[in-house]
């Protein structure tokens, strides 16, 4: 057997590397951020918004090479699925930098002294946490191109969206202080933006199966996911 | 195999004049079933009309008196589809083409790919009994069109490579005669001689390969005058002037430039409204922008015959997806 597109499949397989490199930028992002709320730390919080611009370079680099892969090569078959998922998925990354970045420009907002409650606190880490462990598992998926683990995305899903929800119903029972309660909205939104993160993880982990199997379907009408997002 | 048309002659006459001026007197040689002097039109069918005539034909000396071009009758317009059955194809004791079993589907594209030497110059050679004026060369199984067999016993050769058309890698125009009798060759030769008949088909032919504008003031001059793309289009209004029934092209567009293969391309388009079209590409792009369905070929055999968005972006077989995406060639 003779590889007749050898440097074809090499710049492809760059620019997936770069892709899945995003999401390591991402859970670094995602560290600090999240960091930074449980310290109210500012400053590791400006970091984080700066550092959204390798992110947004990574998004841009990895376009135009798909982009140009697209126009000279003509991409076909596992290919093309494999381009037009990248596309989708560089996509996705970049919206998770961009939620990193919204989490961070909100700690400034909240004020140094704000009194917090420690039940959200700690349902912020949590969530943290699993945001966390569902982007390295969406990577691994992508990379492995394994579906049953793109499929146990969701549940892990399932309890971050229910942790959103949590924290939602802690927010509006906080209590009569409003220094507390509109520290307990800004925390509301840092929990709508981790959702999110996970949602753009579940949403990488669909182009999995696309790539695998050709066919794209919503995660929550796969056969055998015992139920969709809590949260909506 | 049964016997069935095809075994009419076109007696065609004599090789067409290099002077489109004589264009005044319209000459019918056999009118069979329609009236005197009755202009067959483009939904017509030969093959039909051959069949109908097919209990004449096999009368003695049908074959000369039942089997002039003009002795068509009209059939239902619709497309002709063509049905390749267990079909193997030899050059001597080497087999190019094994057990091919395929429909072509009516008024659709269907391209074919595969590497050099996979067999589908051969398998396209064999729809219009062409493989078998190769020394040597001999193919057995059934090729049907609209369930006629086209090999079966007394089935007239040169009438099957009228009805089933076939354009080039190269273009190939007459190179002694004019644009005109480029075009109106075939049609002489299917016994149109002269008259305003002949000239609306010719300049309807050309007007379908869209080269009437760009020849209309030099039809007197000789076909090969013209640019590679331009001849190409010249061969294919040669092809279906006659009206066939299927066009076979055999990479019509390796040898253009770009701007001429796209002009081909777009002519496939809209030809396929009124043919079954099979072609032949070594460019698999082609292949997804004119093809509705691509069947890929290997070694002789047929390895996958799908619709072309499907083969281009999800193949089900292993050697259809490297193939395609250049991981063996």
């Amino acid at each position: 057997m003779i590889e007749t597109r050898r440097n074809f499949h090499e710049s492809l397989r760059r620019l997936e590397e770069q892709t899945l490199g995003g999401l390591d930028l991402v859970v670094e992002a995602l560290d600090r951020a999240v960091e930074a709320v449980q310290f109210q730390d500012v400053e590791l919080a400006q970091m984080v918004t700066a550092d959204d611009d390798r992110i947004d370079g990574r998004y841009l680099e990895v376009h135009q090479g798909l982009l140009s892969l697209l126009a000279r090569q003509a991409p076909v078959a596992s290919d093309l699925r494999l381009v037009a998922a990248l596309l989708h998925t560089v996509r996705s990354v970049e919206r998770m930098g961009d939620q990193c970045a919204d989490i961070s420009k909100l700690i400034p907002l909240s004020g140094f002294d704000a009194p917090k409650d420690k039940e959200m606190l700690d349902a912020i880490a949590r969530m943290g946490l699993l945001v966390r462990a569902e982007v390295l598992d969406t990577r691994s998926s992508f990379a492995e191109r394994n579906v049953d683990i793109a499929g146990d995305l969701l549940r892990q899903d399932a309890e971050i969206n229910s942790l959103n929800r949590a924290i939602f119903r802690r927010a509006v029972e906080v209590g009569d202080n409003p220094d507390l309660r509109e520290w307990g909205m800004f925390m509301v939104l840092v929990a709508r933006a981790l959702e999110r993160i996970g949602d753009n993880a579940i949403e990488i982990a669909e182009q999995t199966v696309f790539v695998v199997s050709g066919l794209f379907r919503e995660f929550p009408d796969l056969p055998n996911t015992p139920q969709g997002k809590l949260g909506e | 195999m049964s016997a069935r048309g095809l075994s009419c002659v076109a007696e065609g006459g004599e090789w067409p004049s290099a002077d489109p001026g004589n264009i005044e007197v319209t000459e019918m040689t056999v009118k069979p079933s329609k009236e005197a002097g009755e202009i067959m039109g483009p939904e017509e069918s030969e093959l039909k009309a051959m069949t109908e005539r097919e209990g004449a034909a096999n009368e003695p000396g049908a074959a000369t008196t039942a089997g002039g071009a003009n002795g068509r009758v009209a059939v239902t317009a619709g497309g002709h589809e063509v049905v390749a059955e267990n079909l193997n194809a030899y050059y001597g004791t080497f087999q190019a083409v094994h057990n091919a079993t395929v429909r072509f589907a009516a008024n659709e594209v269907t391209a074919i790919i595969g590497p050099s030497g996979c067999g589908k110059s051969t398998l396209v050679r064999c729809i219009n009994r062409m493989h078998e004026e190769i020394a040597g060369a001999h193919a057995d199984g059934s090729i049907t069109l609209d369930g006629y067999d086209i090999y079966g016993p007394g089935v007239d050769v040169s009438t099957v490579r009228r009805v089933i058309g076939m354009v080039f890698q190269k273009a190939n125009p007459f190179p002694t005669m004019s644009v005109f009798d480029n075009v109106a060759s075939g049609l002489r030769l299917a016994g149109f001689r002269r008259g305003r008949d002949l000239r609306d088909r010719v300049e309807r032919a050309l007007n379908a390969v869209g080269l009437w504008d760009e020849v209309k003031d030099r039809l007197g001059r000789p076909g090969i005058g013209l640019s590679g793309g331009q001849q190409q289009r010249l061969c294919i209004a040669r092809t279906i002037a006659v009206e066939p029934e299927v066009i076979l092209m055999d990479e019509p567009c390796s040898a253009l430039d770009p701007v001429a293969t796209l002009k081909i391309e777009e002519l496939i388009d809209e030809l396929k409204s009124k043919y079954t079209i099979v072609i032949v590409t070594h460019n698999m792009q082609q292949a997804a922008r004119v093809a509705n369905s691509t069947l890929f070929m290997l070694d002789g055999e047929l390895v996958e015959h799908g619709p072309t968005t499907e083969i281009f972006t999800k193949p089900k077989d292993e050697r259809t997806e490297r193939y395609v995406t250049g991981k063996f060639g």
